[in-house]
């Protein structure tokens, strides 16, 4: 089972139809009736109904229908409130938004497309936390069950359930509005919103302890996220280099693991990559790099270096040919950028295969203050330390790095390749010790 | 909706200020004051409080008896210095205008419950004296 992004292909059709229309839909529900609670359960229960009867009437005429149905389940909960003495919460919604969305209701049009996008400013708001913003718009915008957002981040169903219920709660009590921000505050606020789509993708690749394929393809959801925060400000750069990103960095989910656990980037079956998701990246790439749009600074720019790096291992037909000495000179772009001493840990083994072992080593002194307790360090080390034949050294380092390891995939990868270690001549290998998230290593 | 503006800063800055600092504290405040009767928010009030070593401390103990403590209920790196009560149509309106607040400071925002008709039907409640007055 695969789930590509923006089709979320692994899916049952009513299901793929369903989390299409999702966002939209709870948009609208949203814009009139101010109800995050009430617009949720209604629309769940509509879709529900909907799967239910759609293989036995075949597919309904369209999403209006469900609207309709969900519509009607929220007036019939508002009416039994009614008689309840305190009003529950409601969100801050213009009225002319809460106008606009009953004209919307009776005849869905052009207006739709705001709808979602005042939903995802909702939900990325910056005054939630990172990562519970990220879990949020994942189930408001594209109606992820809790249960695959959960897996994805590495948590009990029940804790993720209790986290988005707080965020929830904090967008009504906060006074947070249901709003798109006005042009001059909006570029701002899109690094905010970029930030934690990307978070979603990190977090499905971020190495656990369960099966890694399944989070990699839950991933995919963050890539529908990239694709439809494209889709509704195609003019702005920031959405675009991060569906760049987040397609390249994804295209190699198939062939990232087998039977075994990991397989690295230079052994992966480069057939098994999706070239047509390469593609669609690249095409998205191309006016940044011919100067037709231009690069943003700040996050965007780190984005489009980092698609650029992805970009040259993704061309590459084999691992011998990828150019090393360019990502090498984009990682120091980068990091001249960041300042990162993660990105400085990428740039020592780009250019210790482009150079040398004896360069990378080079620009690995001193990081371990800046990392400390990071094992991917001592990793790198010991691989640059054996392909420069100091195997003494090499042990040693991968002593280290299996100590600092918390990832049981990764330790026992480690322990195989300390294992390996020639007792004398050096060798030549193009294997890298240790998956990074979102990466170019696997 | 009501928010009150809190306001956080490490207590032993003030006093140790001189005129030319306090006058740019003052003058944020100014615009702080100007920005909000300007906008479409509205000033509900707002004060600056004594420093924490003028706290009292009031709780029951286990037997219901009052027990006062000297100082304030938390110790904490920065103090609560002085709070606004604003009203403001949303989170994104109030924070725009907070930042007009010296920079110097740690604002919180939290908003203010809408305890509904119960406490609505209280008439003194609104006025600015306490209800019990």
């Amino acid at each position: 089972m695969t789930v590509g992004p923006g089709s979320g292909d692994g899916l049952a059709p009513i299901e793929r139809v369903l989390r299409k229309e999702w966002g939209r839909l709870l948009a609208l529900l949203l814009a009139q009736y101010r109800r995050l609670d009430l617009a949720e359960d209604a629309l769940a229960d509509a879709f529900a109904t909907a799967a239910e009867r759609w293989p036995r009437d075949g597919m309904p005429s369209a999403p209006a229908a469900w609207l309709t149905a969900a519509r009607r389940r929220v007036l019939d909960r508002l009416r039994s409130e009614a008689v309840a003495a305190r009003k529950a919460p409601v969100l801050v919604v213009d009225a002319r938004v809460q106008a606009e969305a009953e004209r919307a209701m009776v005849d869905p049009g052009d207006l739709l497309e705001d709808e979602r996008l005042r939903l995802v400013m909702l939900t990325t708001h910056p005054a939630l936390a990172p990562e519970a913003a990220s879990a949020l718009t994942l189930r408001l915008v594209l109606g992820v069950p809790t249960s695959d957002i959960a897996r994805l981040f590495l948590v009990g169903e029940a804790t993720m359930a209790a986290r988005l219920t707080r965020a929830r709660k904090k967008l009504v009590a906060a006074g947070i509005p249901y709003a798109v921000p006005d042009a001059s505050a909006l570029p701002g606020r899109l690094e905010g919103v970029v930030q934690v789509a990307y978070l979603g993708f990190t977090a499905g690749y971020a190495p656990g302890s369960g099966p890694d394929a399944v989070r990699a393809e839950l991933a995919g959801e963050a890539v529908r996220l990239g694709a439809v925060l494209h889709e509704l400000l195609p003019e702005e750069p920031l959405p675009a280099l991060l569906l760049a990103l987040m397609l390249l960095q994804h295209s190699r989910r198939a062939a990232r693991t087998d039977g075994d656990g990991l397989v690295l980037l230079p052994d992966q079956d480069r057939g098994r990559w999706r070239h047509d998701e390469i593609g669609s990246a690249l095409t998205l790439l191309t006016p940044f790099v011919d100067g037709t749009r231009s690069i943003p600074a700040g996050i965007g720019r780190s984005y489009y270096l980092q698609s650029l790096i992805a970009a040259e291992h993704a061309t590459a037909r084999t691992a011998e040919e990828t150019r090393w000495d360019r990502i090498a000179a984009l990682y120091a772009e980068l990091e001249d950028h960041t300042g990162s001493p993660v990105v400085r840990l990428n740039r020592a083994v780009a250019v210790a295969e482009a150079e040398g072992p004896r360069a990378g080593l080079e620009l690995l002194d001193g990081l371990e203050a800046q990392l400390p307790g990071n094992h991917r360090l001592p990793a790198t080390r010991a691989e640059l330390l054996r392909r420069a034949g100091e195997n003494k050294a090499a042990a040693a380092a991968y002593e280290v790095a299996i100590g600092l390891c918390s990832n049981e995939i990764e330790q026992r990868h480690l322990e195989r390749r300390r294992a390996e270690l020639p007792p004398a001549t050096p060798t030549r290998g193009q294997e890298w010790s240790v998956p990074g998230p979102g990466k170019d290593r696997t | 909706m009501k928010y009150l503006v809190l306001l956080y800063q490490d207590e032993t800055i003030w006093p140790a200020l001189d005129d030319a600092e306090r006058q740019e504290y003052m003058e944020a405040h100014m615009a702080f004051d100007r920005a909000v009767s300007e906008g479409a928010t509205t000033m509900l009030g707002g004060e600056a409080l004594g420093e924490t070593d003028t706290a009292t401390t009031l709780r029951h103990d286990d037997d219901d008896r009052l027990v006062l403590t000297d100082g304030p209920f938390a110790e904490t790196t920065e103090q609560l210095g002085g709070y606004y009560l604003v009203e403001a149509a949303d989170l994104d309106v109030m924070t725009t205008i907070a930042q007009e607040l010296p920079h110097g400071y740690t604002v919180e925002i939290r908003p203010v419950v809408d305890m509904g008709p119960v406490f609505d039907e209280v008439p003194a409640a609104r006025s600015d004296s306490p209800a019990w007055a």
